[in-house]
């Protein structure tokens, strides 16, 4: 099953063979859970998490560079743009004049980044470590409509095919002295006639593929799929699921006390909202 | 058999076989549209051209689901920070189809119409993405300093992701609407009438025209389809 | 259930059980189009047979086809008259997905007959039997049964995308044959193919067509349509123009006002005869070709 619809490459590891439905679950519960969390330090601690399963999962280095290089820009935006400018600044911190750093809106920065990174990266190793096929197997199990599961499998099958059309096209133009290295409008009038065959050889294959889905019995109503992928789920990923949920929950009560002040917790620089 | 809304039957029957097929071909047309700008080094998105095409074809809940999957597909193979402007591309493919519902993309006034309510659709709808979900920036690039500069001169940081977000969108969405409709004049009148939606060209009266006298015309001629 | 046991052998109705596809009065004509397709079509196709259809471009043989599995008019909207029998069933009261299970088709373009589901050649083979529910267990019998059937029972775990026109065709055939079809169409099936690979679908089909299965073809290789078929149906302009043997339909003298070009086999032996080096009579096979040849050099 080592053939990947997606950017799947199988690496054998406990992630991988995780129920689809089970890291959906983690996703979920892992990206509200830090949404929820008054301050930003249970997304950071997440994150610290997220890192360890990554190199558990032989995928710490992409992971990383993920990490870093969306969390880093971000992080340094926010921080200027919510901590020089939110409506929400009380306690100034800086001022170099042209802006004025305050301590809520740099709060609010970090409980962002942190929060981002949490469903990024635990959205990254799912997509990473779940073959297409499985996923949607899963979901049409559960009762999601097998239309959908075509949709997702369609197009990550049929977009690399149409990259692949685009490129032979774009060499063909070019030999027969298409100008794509010129001035702007050049290169923009090279758009269509590079473009437009793409488009239209595709839509007269879509004319087809219909036909063929038609005859296999994709338009039948009211039965169950059943899929050649086979997909079981193990009393492990049951455990890990409502061990997950229960996380969230206790979360969600905990967030919900703070909040209205029947606790105190030890929130770090105030809180958000 | 339960009730349906008649409103819900008419988003059903849009997607038949014919048009679901049309979906991957879309989000490819998307992609691919996007890629092409980067390699030609053109200084544009052009990220919507299978959305408006499928818009004119098959109908706006279509297009409004071509464009979600556009952005799931972006996460799942790109960058998960596209998923929550799904938001802007499922309200731009509904805008657009139903304005092609409306018969606008058959007149010259009415391209020029979709081309700034999609404009106009998608800064409003990705700049609240930008502001709410990121908190006014996803990272560098152009777009986000160009928000950070206007920060600095109005200090509102809706207004700046706004304006920031307004003057591209325009340039854009205007070449977009323009190579979608040059490329659905080209889609063949046969492969056009099996489409709901399937017209830019008026379609002439539909007759059974039959010049062979030996034919027996007395039967009643049944219409089948939708 | 044999012929003479039905309440009906002997009559009228009797002949018809017989027939695997009878179309009657068929009309169709293309949403937007401003011509029929196919004008007052009748004709009979029996079980068993090897059937050829001949024709033009433009003559109407793929809407034929289509016609033949409902995709006329379920998929492809227009105006229709008249009605398909398959098996018995009529095509205008079935769906697509019912009549699959009595007749396939299968296409020029081999990359056009793939889910883009399926990861796997095996999934892909499996896919119309999934979206009937079918059990893993019988699925995967049927699936190591078709692949051995099409050859392709090496190739199951390779990915779609990456094999050859030849090789998904074959697959495309195996999907298709997996809902064990009476009828198979054939709509130009080989056309996009290499010699080689051509050659190995044809094979398939002729041993499908020993073991019973009935044969509907669309070929523009005359030789072959020739050499093979049972009989010979030549559509001009969307009617019946022909009708018989390759024997009878290939020594028609106004052949080539349809648009159907004679088999070389045909113009030899028939050269041969009018110029009196050979005995043979005007003859469409190959063999028949051979000795009328060899007659004259001797």
């Amino acid at each position: 099953m080592a053939h990947a619809l997606n950017s799947f490459h199988s690496l054998g590891t406990p992630l991988e063979r995780m129920h689809p439905i089970t890291k959906i679950v983690a996703v979920l519960a892992l990206g509200l859970s830090a949404l929820l969390w008054p301050d930003f330090t249970l997304g950071a601690a997440l994150v610290l998490v997220l890192v360890v399963v990554a190199f558990l999962s032989k995928l710490g280095h992409p992971f990383m560079k993920l990490i870093l290089g969306f969390g880093v820009p971000v992080a340094v935006m926010l921080l200027f743009i919510q901590g020089g400018y939110s409506s929400r600044n009380v306690t100034i911190i800086a001022d170099w004049g042209f802006v004025r750093f305050g301590l809520e809106g740099i709060e609010h920065a970090a409980k962002l980044v942190t929060t981002l990174l949490v469903f990024l990266g635990s959205f990254y190793l799912m997509n990473k470590t779940t073959y297409a096929g499985r996923l949607v197997a899963a979901l049409t199990q559960v009762g999601v409509s097998s239309k959908i599961g075509y949709l997702i499998l369609a197009s990550l099958n049929v977009v690399p095919q149409m990259q692949l059309r685009l490129a032979v096209i774009q060499q063909a133009q070019n030999a027969r002295g298409l100008d794509t290295q010129g001035g702007l409008v050049a290169r923009l009038k090279a758009y269509i006639p590079i473009l437009g065959p793409v488009v239209l050889s595709s839509l007269t294959d879509a004319q087809e593929r219909g036909m063929t889905l038609e005859t296999r019995g994709f338009g039948i109503d009211g039965v169950r799929r059943t899929s050649y992928v086979q997909v079981h789920a193990r009393r492990a990923d049951f455990v890990v699921g409502c061990g997950l949920l229960l996380f969230l929950i206790m979360v969600a009560v905990l967030s919900v006390m703070w909040h209205c002040g029947i606790i105190p917790l030890p929130v770090l620089i105030g809180g958000s909202r | 058999m339960a009730y349906q809304h008649p409103f819900w039957q008419s988003i059903k029957a849009q997607f038949s076989t014919k048009s679901l097929v049309l979906i991957p071909i879309a989000v490819g047309i998307n992609l691919i549209g996007g890629t092409l700008c980067s390699t030609l080094k053109l200084p544009l998105f052009m990220d919507m051209i299978g959305t408006v095409i499928i818009a004119c074809l098959s109908g706006p809940w279509v297009s409004a689901l071509c464009g979600l999957l556009t952005n799931m597909f972006l996460a799942l193979v790109a960058n998960p920070v596209y998923l929550p402007y799904a938001l802007a591309s499922v309200l731009c493919g509904l805008v657009v189809g139903y304005m092609v519902k409306a018969g606008l993309m058959r007149k010259t006034w009415g391209v020029v119409l979709i081309w700034l309510a999609l404009a106009l659709v998608n800064t409003v709808a990705a700049s609240a993405v930008t502001v709410f979900v990121y908190g006014g920036s996803t990272g560098l690039n152009g777009t986000s300093v160009l928000t950070a500069t206007l920060l600095v001169a109005v200090k509102d940081i809706m207004i700046s992701v706004l304006s920031s977000s307004l003057v591209e969108n325009l340039v854009d969405k205007g070449i977009t609407v323009l190579i979608a409709y040059l490329i659905v004049s080209g889609v063949p009148q046969r492969f056009l009438s099996q489409y709901a939606m399937g017209s830019v060209k008026e379609a002439g009266p539909v007759r059974f025209s039959d010049v062979d006298e030996d034919d027996d015309d007395s039967e009643p001629v049944e219409f089948v389809g939708r | 259930m044999a012929l003479w046991d039905h309440p009906l052998a002997g009559t009228d109705r009797g002949f018809e059980m017989s027939a695997s596809i009878a179309v009657r009065n068929f009309s169709f004509e293309y949403q937007g189009a401003d011509a029929r397709a196919l004008k007052n079509v009748n004709f009979e196709i029996m079980k068993g047979d090897f059937f050829c259809i001949i024709g033009a471009n433009g003559a109407g043989k793929s809407t034929l086809c289509n016609a033949f599995v409902g995709l006329v008019p379920h998929y492809f909207s227009g105006k229709i008259r008249g009605d398909i029998l398959v098996e018995g069933k009529s095509m205008r009261q079935s769906t697509v997905a019912q009549l699959s299970e009595t007749i396939g088709l299968v296409f020029q373009n081999p990359f056009n007959q793939l889910s883009y589901t399926a990861g796997t050649v095996a999934e892909e083979l499996a896919y119309s039997l999934g979206n009937r529910g079918i059990a893993y267990e019988e699925m995967e019998r049927r699936v190591q049964d078709v692949a051995r059937m099409m050859r392709i029972d090496d190739i199951l775990d390779r990915n779609p995308a990456e094999l050859s026109g030849g090789q998904v065709q074959r697959v495309a055939f195996g999907s298709t044959f997996i809902m064990q079809p009476e009828i198979l169409v054939l709509d130009e099936c080989t056309t996009q193919l290499d010699p080689m690979g051509g050659e190995e679908i044809f094979d398939i089909v002729r041993r499908l067509n020993e073991r019973g299965v009935t044969i509907v073809m669309v070929d523009h290789d005359m030789e072959r349509v020739a050499e093979h078929a049972d009989k010979v149906m030549v559509l001009d302009r969307g009617k019946v123009a022909a009708l018989g043997t390759p024997q009878e339909v290939f020594s028609a003298a106004d052949l080539d006002v349809h648009g159907v070009e004679a088999p070389d086999f045909l113009k030899i032996t028939r050269s041969l005869y009018e110029a009196g080096m050979s005995g043979h009579k005007p003859d469409v096979t190959q063999s028949g070709a051979i000795d009328a040849t060899r007659e004259a050099l001797c």
